[in-house]
């Protein structure tokens, strides 16, 4: 670069290598956040995606009209998530109930409730799982950041202190190395805070519909039990 | 924990998440980005005011201007031409004699011990009336002045070529006759010839003497003209000279007798000083700050109040007083009153503490005050009669 030599070196390397030790810790710190939020991001945003298709795809065969007894059988066998994470619980409790004794009706309503609440919490948990690193690193990023500046310029005062120059030239490099910290913090702390607040509304969204989807399924199979339960009673009858 | 550290390479690797390895990836591209970007700061290029605005104060102004306008010298305290010490005025009480004088020399020793001397007779004043001899060039005659000497030595001169020439016709005849007895009686007509060369011979030297004459006559005369002429210029050369010397004294007295005193006494300061600079090259005088201005006024305030004298009651208008102070702490202006009250006893305090400020100068003023100078050289004294009631 021409006139480089003719500037003191204000590249970041020299900014970095300049800084205190513990201004340094700070700035790795946070790229480290940096790094890690964005992994963070990409993997729930590529996950977020991915579970939103297979939702889609999922509703449109569960109401094709095929039979229920043919998809659990081709879906019972894979790691399923969503609403197909939610149908194999269910449908497994209900076969479950139909294979052995071939009683219990009374409590197959409640069991089978029940075992749909526990996976919708279980599908939220994965859903939601890490987006609190990202809160954190929005919430509190800045602040470390903040007191990488802090320090920064104490320790820039302090040589002011000690060379007696209060030129311009003899603080701005301080200063301009204390504010990296800061650049550092704001870099991490930004996309975090966005992504965190687009990721907690994606799984709210997706919460809401895996529990009218649960609303659903358990409606659908508490009018089998009644339809069922009035066959048996008939056939008792009889 | 290895267990979560392999889990987490794990899923830095597998490509169903890829958050890590792509987090990791973009990181170091945004870091190579922003060390090609970041590499060098480009230094401003210094703004170009369109004009250069200075808000002068006037102080500053004064600063500025302290020194002489036509000097070219600069110093590093300006100073100006001072051509005399400015004197100064003793203002006394009232009452008081108008001027201190030196008391006179007390007797220590009796008076007899001094040895009165005779008086002596005015011998001066009997010389005086004595007339002055002549002096002794006086008492010669006046030369006489001598006639010319040219003319006597021209007659001298014909005498003697007479008597030269009579001798030379003697010794020819002499000379002819014992020619003639000696040898050729018997040659007449060589005899004759003889004689009439003679003849010739004596009338040429007669010629040519004559005409000698006639020329000397004439440098005579010539010489005589010159120096004549010459006399008559150096006359009218003196003439001219005493005339002009006659002038010139004229003009100067009638100059020294004019009774106009000269218009410009010079510039006057606390010492004589022989030069003058210019400004100082920067306008930034020091500034005494509101406490230290307070400090001096009291400084200043105390040194007057030791020198007051006025018995009456004060006024309640406290008179405002403004002068210039030098940096000997002399007072280098006049000492004037600011203000104006129609209280009976305004005008003897004011003037009681006004001869009090004169009397008082020089007053001691702190080293530390003498960097600003210049901002507080023109005091304004308030002085406070509130207490004094």
């Amino acid at each position: 670069m021409p006139g480089a030599d003719a500037t003191p070196d204000l590249s970041l390397i020299a900014l970095f290598l300049h800084a205190h030790f513990i201004v340094k810790l700070v700035m790795l710190g946070l790229m480290a956040a940096s790094v890690w939020s964005w992994a963070i991001i990409i993997n729930k945003a590529m996950m977020l995606r991915a579970m939103k298709a297979r939702m889609n795809e999922f509703e449109d065969t569960f109401w094709s009209g095929q039979s229920l007894d043919e998809l659990y059988r081709s879906l019972h066998q894979k790691t399923t998530d969503g609403f197909a994470a939610l149908f194999v619980a269910a449908m497994g409790e209900w076969r479950r109930t139909f294979e052995g004794s071939g009683r219990g009706f009374a409590s197959l309503q409640t069991r089978i409730d029940k075992v749909l609440d526990v996976s919708i919490s279980r599908e939220v948990e994965r859903l939601e799982s890490k987006l609190l690193v990202l809160a954190t690193i929005a919430s509190v990023g800045p602040y470390i950041g903040l007191f990488g500046t802090v320090f920064g310029i104490m320790t820039t005062f302090r040589s002011i202190a000690a060379s007696k120059n209060t030129s311009l030239a003899v603080v701005a490099p301080g200063i301009a190395e204390a504010l990296f910290a800061t650049a550092i913090a704001l870099v991490a702390a930004i996309p975090a805070n966005i992504f965190y607040n687009k990721f907690v509304k994606d799984v709210s969204r997706t919460q809401g519909r895996l529990e009218s989807f649960a609303d659903e399924f358990s409606a659908i199979l508490s009018r089998q039990i009644d339809e069922r339960a009035g066959q048996t009673a008939a056939r008792g009858a009889a | 924990m290895p267990k979560a550290l392999v889990d987490t390479l794990k899923g830095a690797i597998s490509w169903r998440e890829p958050g890590t390895l792509l987090s990791t990836v973009g990181h170091a591209l945004v870091l190579g980005l922003g060390l090609y970007s970041f590499s060098s700061a480009k230094p401003f290029t210094p703004a170009q005011e369109a004009i250069a605005v200075d808000v002068v104060s006037d102080s500053q102004f004064s600063e500025m201007m302290r020194g002489d306008k036509e000097s070219k010298v600069v110093a590093k305290t300006p100073e100006r031409r001072v051509d005399r010490v400015a004197e100064t005025k003793e203002d006394k009480d009232p009452g008081q004699a108008k001027r201190d004088v030196p008391a006179p020399p007390s007797r220590s020793e009796p008076q007899q011990a001094e040895v009165k001397p005779e008086p002596q007779p005015p011998q001066q004043q009997l010389a005086a009336i004595i007339p002055p001899t002549r002096p002794p060039e006086l008492r010669v005659a006046p030369p006489v002045p001598t006639p010319p000497v040219k003319a006597e030595e021209d007659d001298r001169e014909d005498e003697q070529a007479e008597l030269m020439r009579r001798k030379k016709i003697e010794e020819q005849r002499k000379l002819e006759e014992a020619k003639a007895a000696a040898e050729a009686k018997r040659k007449l007509d060589e005899k004759l010839k003889a004689e009439a060369e003679a003849q010739k011979r004596a009338e040429d030297l007669k010629k040519a003497e004559e005409q000698k004459k006639a020329e000397e006559q004439k440098k005579a005369e010539e010489r005589r003209k010159a120096e004549a002429e010459k006399k008559a210029r150096e006359e009218k050369a003196r003439r001219e000279a005493a005339e002009e010397q006659k002038l010139n004294d004229a003009i100067r007295n009638r100059l020294l007798a004019s009774r106009e005193a000269p218009s410009s006494t010079g510039s006057t300061g606390a010492a004589v000083s022989n030069r003058s600079t210019a400004g100082t090259t920067q306008a930034t005088g020091s500034k005494l700050s509101p406490s230290d201005r307070m400090q001096l006024i009291g400084i200043l305030t105390e040194q007057m109040n030791r020198c007051i004298n006025y018995s009456g009651s004060a006024p309640k208008t406290g008179p405002q007083i403004t002068f210039t102070l030098g940096r000997d702490g002399a007072i280098v202006s006049q000492v004037q009153l600011a203000n104006r009250s129609g209280e009976p006893n305004f005008v003897p305090f004011a003037e009681a503490s006004m001869r009090a400020l004169r009397n008082c100068q020089p007053y001691r003023i702190p080293a530390r005050f003498m960097d600003t100078y210049e901002d507080w050289k023109n005091v304004r004294l308030n002085i406070d009669t509130s207490e004094m009631q």
